[in-house]
């Protein structure tokens, strides 16, 4: 009985961790007895032997760290100018209403195309990488910057005027706070965005980096190699995303966040 | 009118904008700084894109990589439609799939899928069938979670007065779910289209010798960066004209939503 009380109070996670395990367990017996053949598939077990190898040779950290410099150079260079040119269309009309058809399409089409252009303007060193993090990652910044600055209530901006607050107190004691918001949602969309940049970027040529080590495996058919690869870049977006989660509760506490 | 106008603006800016790069082209084509960068090797002019769009036109060629773009966009879109609603209402629905499922395409779902690009090439080979995948893998979340939370949203009272007249669950699930939760799903659908263009591209990267994906990489690999705007500017309208007409399809099938969204975008700035 007290069993199954306490399965029911927490049957979610139950069911969570038995869907895991169940998973796991029948990608290791069809690997082992239906394939066989670990050119093709691998079963758990192995990517786990393939992890801990690559990790205690120090491989995989160096491919992390390459990558990470990558991402984090594009990113904070797209964060920077998305915000400024965010808030610039927020407060000027003219502005506005120059950029935002360039905005809008470039915010919805897939602008990682681009990487090649990128590739043999740059060379395959870490500038064309940063180059393709930063086209990825600029866009949601952006149009969020801008959607949460336009969305401020605008009685509460009457309400700051008509005690004779100035312009400069509008902007940081309404704007700013309403936009944060917004402005959240938008580093946090640019992160996947901005990871997968770093990967196609080394996939087209570079000697180092977790997108580099999965093309690399993946040619030499060292395929649990390559889900390595797969599974770091899972954990890293992961734990990127739950950080500025908890970034956002502790800026923008009164929010409601719906993801 | 308000609208006219800003369509106006829209059109004005990029139009300039075309012209501004011309322009800019045209000058940087007369410095000095044009022979030292070789710019010519990485940076078209827009006079120079219409020009080979007209000879790729001619030549069949961009007619060609356009269909095979095209099919394998079609297939691993459908694909993803065809799991991705079902598997969406089944999560919705049932608890107990919902608690199954929901490690899974949670942890995928936070995994970049184009890393997984290589590995299906390895498993499936270089044919239609891996590239469908890839197209899929990218396409089938966003109509799986818009599915859910739409059919998640549909308001209890609702379901109750079906329910209280004694409506069988088919007829709660056809007459009150499906209507209140297609909108989202539709949505779902539009998002989806910008991940299978990517997904097209990033599969035709790796080694295939036809598509847009491959012409866009084909040509920057010998330094002609004219085909690879047209290829980008075709990718770019198809995926635009995908958008247009899934947003005509929502609003012809549920005509009340346009009304929703303005609410709700009103709630925001009301918060």
């Amino acid at each position: 009985m007290k069993m199954a009380g306490l399965y029911r109070l927490h049957e979610r996670k139950f069911d969570a961790i038995s869907s895991v395990i169940l998973g796991l367990l029948a990608w290791e017996v069809i690997d082992y007895t239906l394939v066989r053949n670990p050119l093709i598939l691998v079963g758990p077990s192995q990517i786990a032997i393939a992890f801990f190898d690559l990790l205690t040779k120090g491989e995989l950290l160096h491919h992390i760290y390459v990558t990470f410099v990558e991402f984090i150079l594009g990113y904070l260079v797209g964060v920077f100018v998305g915000i400024g040119f965010g808030v610039l269309m927020g407060i000027s009309r003219t502005a506005n209403q120059i950029l935002n058809p360039w905005v809008i399409i470039s915010y919805n089409a897939p602008v990682i195309l681009l990487a090649p252009l990128f590739i043999i303007a740059l060379g395959l060193g870490i500038v064309s990488k940063i180059g393709i993090v930063f086209i990825g990652a600029v866009f949601p910044v952006l149009f969020n910057t801008y959607a949460g600055i336009t969305t401020a209530d605008g009685r509460l901006v009457e309400a700051v005027r008509a005690f004779g607050g100035t312009k400069l107190q509008v902007f940081t004691k309404v704007t700013v706070p309403s936009a944060l918001p917004l402005l959240m949602t938008g580093l946090r969309l640019s992160v996947g965005r901005a990871i997968v940049g770093a990967i196609i970027s080394e996939f087209f040529g570079s000697k180092a980096g977790i997108g580099f080590m999965i093309a690399a495996a993946s040619e030499e058919f060292e395929t649990a190699q390559a889900f390595v690869g797969v599974i770091v870049l899972a954990l890293g977006g992961y734990l990127t995303f739950e950080i500025l989660k908890y970034t956002e509760r502790r800026i923008a506490p009164w929010h409601d966040f719906k993801v | 009118m308000k609208l006219r106008s800003s369509q106006l603006y829209a059109f004005c800016s990029i139009f300039a904008g075309i012209a501004f790069w011309q322009i800019g082209y045209m000058l940087l084509a007369r410095s000095y700084l044009f022979e030292a960068f070789a710019i010519n090797l990485f940076l078209s002019s827009p006079v120079g894109v219409a020009q080979s769009f007209v000879e790729l036109l001619g030549t069949g060629e961009l007619l060609t990589h356009s269909y095979a773009s095209f099919i394998a966009f079609s297939y691993g879109y459908l694909l993803a439609t065809v799991v991705g609603i079902p598997l969406g209402v089944l999560m919705a629905t049932t608890k107990k799939a919902n608690y199954y499922l929901d490690p899974w395409v949670s942890s995928i779902y936070a995994t970049p899928r184009v890393a997984l690009a290589p590995v299906i090439i390895i498993w499936f080979g270089l044919g239609l069938f891996s590239k469908a995948l890839i197209v899929f893998l990218g396409a089938v979340f966003p109509i799986l979670l818009n599915t859910y939370t739409g059919i998640k949203s549909v308001k209890e009272n609702l379901i109750e007065v079906v329910e209280a007249f004694g409506g069988s669950n088919m007829q709660v699930f056809f007459k009150v779910m499906l209507p209140d939760a297609i909108p989202a799903i539709i949505s779902g659908l539009r998002l989806a289209v910008g991940r299978a263009v990517i997904g097209v591209v990033v599969a035709e990267w790796f080694g295939t010798e036809a598509g847009l994906g491959y012409m866009v990489y084909d040509y920057s690999m010998v330094f002609r960066p004219a085909p690879v705007f047209v290829g980008i500017v075709v990718l770019i309208a198809f995926g635009h004209l995908a958008f247009v007409i899934l947003e005509r399809i929502q609003r012809w099938i549920s005509p009340w939503y346009q009304f929703q969204l303005e609410k709700e975008v009103e709630g925001m700035g009301l918060e």
